[in-house]
């Protein structure tokens, strides 16, 4: 009874890690070769360097679009977590009519399900019909719709774990609505918006459709100059700068898993059955996998 | 009536709230789209957009065959990659749920970790190891198991669907392992008892019970892999290139935002049509059955 018990287990112990393999190949194939001496991307290795990151931070290109990626990434984080915590709190908050409730929230999602090229290019349409020039303000205004909805849905499922009760009784004991706002929901969601803060900015820092299509002949985003290095100069210099980025990402995701994440990735466990059925997983599933357009 | 909690009780206070949120949505989602729609219509004459009102468009689509059949292509791919993420997936999930609780939510953390790195960069790492001289083809020239490039790793479609595959695994997993660990295993234990055998049991106990997070996977899966266009153009060959190619180059080289629209219109068109059927589904497998 208990040998083929530890078998089976061996066996998902195996079969997990093969899956991870998968995950991970590309990202660790990436890193290597950034140290590679050769040009060419092939086995094996010939001996190892460090060239290639000397040659990435001498290029002037790379480095303002880093700026940009940089510039509209934090704006991002500044408007969508401003406007997507508003809204959480009120749409958790309000028992409006069932009808108008489950609209709106088939409604929110939509930029994350819809693919990037569609409404892409429908930006693109309003952007020149208007004639808006293409700038860091037109990725902007995409990458914010972007992250809203995942900004919402992260701040309303916090906001779940507390009792209406409470703020009623700040309420009745005399504080003002700012007050109550500032004094008791802030501090028990503020962990989520340091959560969302950091998802929104991994988000628009990494975004490639939408700035593919926003960004114009102009300037370039991060993602954008890397895409242009691939089609026109395939050197390992797109490995070093893409390690950075790793680096820089794993660092992020570290933060969040030390902020919310154990707790979220925990509470996925527990919220047997309370989710509404008609949006089946919905909003724990898309919170905790960031956009699927991204 | 239960206490409400923190919501301004007058409408201005709320519409205030919410106002600038429902403002972004429908400046920057809602009306682009709509005029989407309205230049669908329209038609490009010596690249000056009239706008009339033409079925012109959409006559095009659905008569010219190479329109159709990217789309074919567009979809059969993304089938292809569903199938695939499914078919590693929903064992990836099943086995995460069953190791010990200390564990899982290290293995759902790194399970987003890859998401977390730059699309491009995942898809740039997926290009390496393809192709005639790619890391795949040339360690096996190096250990000398091939003398020549092997066909199957070439820049080709089965590149395509395994970079995508790559690409959103984990949005299978996370919404399949979310139905699967809230599920009662002691029906499992009863339709054993009782005497149903392993597949038996899957088909008619487990299956049918983890139905709603393995929909919701696949719409999460789907619905951007049929909107792809960078892959095939990095991944695949020449002949590899999908409807949603055909789509930003109506943008880009051809210069046919017309015509680009439409063939936009549609593939939204048919998308909304798949998702309504896939949430239905999921509702009715979520009603239906676990219940």
């Amino acid at each position: 009874m208990n040998l083929p018990k530890r078998l089976t287990s061996l066996a998902r112990g195996l079969f997990l890690a093969l899956v991870f393999l998968f995950l991970f190949a590309p990202s660790v194939v990436v890193v290597v070769f950034s140290f590679n001496e050769s040009r060419f991307f092939s086995l094996p290795i010939k001996g190892y360097t460090f060239d290639w990151y000397r040659e990435m931070i001498h290029r002037t290109p790379l480095i303002d679009a880093t700026k940009n990626s940089f510039y509209i990434a934090t704006l991002t984080v500044v408007v969508s977590v401003g406007l997507g915590s508003i809204t959480g709190v009120i749409f958790n908050r309000w028992r409006a009519n069932r009808i108008v409730k489950s609209m709106i929230s088939s409604v929110i999602p939509m930029p994350l399900l819809l693919p990037g090229l569609i409404w892409g290019l429908a930006l693109l349409i309003l952007f020149s019909r208007f004639d808006v020039r293409l700038s860091i303000w037109t990725v902007l205004a995409a990458h914010v719709l972007l992250t809203l909805p995942l900004v919402i849905l992260i701040i309303s499922t916090r906001l779940q774990t507390l009792d209406p009760a409470v703020e009623e009784a700040a309420l009745s004991l005399g504080a003002t609505y700012p007050e109550t706002l500032y004094r008791v929901v802030l501090p028990h969601i503020a962990p989520a918006l340091l959560a969302s803060g950091l998802m929104t900015f991994t988000i628009s820092f990494n975004e490639f459709i939408l700035s593919f299509f926003l960004t114009g002949g102009g300037f370039n985003t991060l993602p954008i100059y890397i895409y242009s290095l691939i089609r026109w100069e395939a050197s390992p210099i797109i490995n070093a700068i893409a390690t950075v980025m790793l680096v820089f990402a794993g660092l992020l995701v570290l933060a969040m898993y030390w902020i919310e994440g154990a707790r979220a990735l925990r509470g996925i466990s527990r919220q047997s059955g309370e989710g509404d059925p008609a949006e089946p997983g919905a909003p724990s599933a898309i919170q905790v996998t960031q956009g699927a357009t991204s | 009536m239960k206490l409400s909690g923190l919501v301004p009780r007058r409408l201005q206070g709320r519409a205030l709230a919410l106002g600038p949120v429902a403002a972004w949505y429908i400046v920057f989602f809602l009306i682009p789209l709509a005029l989407m729609l309205r230049y669908s219509f329209a038609f490009t004459e010596q690249s000056r957009i009239q706008f009339v009102w033409t079925l012109d468009n959409y006559r095009q689509v659905f008569e010219d065959s190479i329109y159709l059949r990217l789309l074919v292509k567009s979809l059969r791919l993304s089938l292809t990659v569903t199938g695939i993420t499914l078919l590693i997936g929903y064992p990836a999930a099943w086995a995460i749920a069953r190791m010990p609780d200390r564990h899982k939510p290290k293995l759902l953390a790194l399970l987003i970790v890859p998401w977390w790195a730059s699309y491009i960069v995942r898809i740039f790492g997926m290009r390496m190891g393809f192709g005639n001289t790619g890391i795949i083809n040339s360690t096996l020239k190096w250990l000398g198991l091939t003398d020549k490039p092997l066909e199957f790793f070439q820049y080709n479609f089965t590149a395509v669907a395994l970079t995508e595959a790559n690409l959103y695994l984990p949005l299978m997993i996370i919404p399949i392992y979310m139905s699967v660990e809230r599920m009662d295993m002691r029906i499992v234990q009863a339709a054993s008892s009782l005497g149903s055998g392993p597949i038996r049991t899957f088909f008619r106990v487990i299956l049918p019970l983890s139905l709603p997070g393995v929909l919701t996977g696949c719409i999460f899966v789907f619905l951007p892999v049929t909107g792809t266009f960078i892959v095939p153009s990095l991944v695949g060959g020449p002949n590899d290139i999908v409807y949603g190619n055909l789509i930003a180059s109506q943008f880009g080289e051809s210069y046919n935002w017309p015509l680009g629209s439409a063939l936009a219109i549609a593939l939204l068109a048919l998308l909304v049509v798949m998702l309504r059927v896939m949430t239905s589904l999921a509702r009715w497998a979520s009603g239906g059955v676990a219940q």
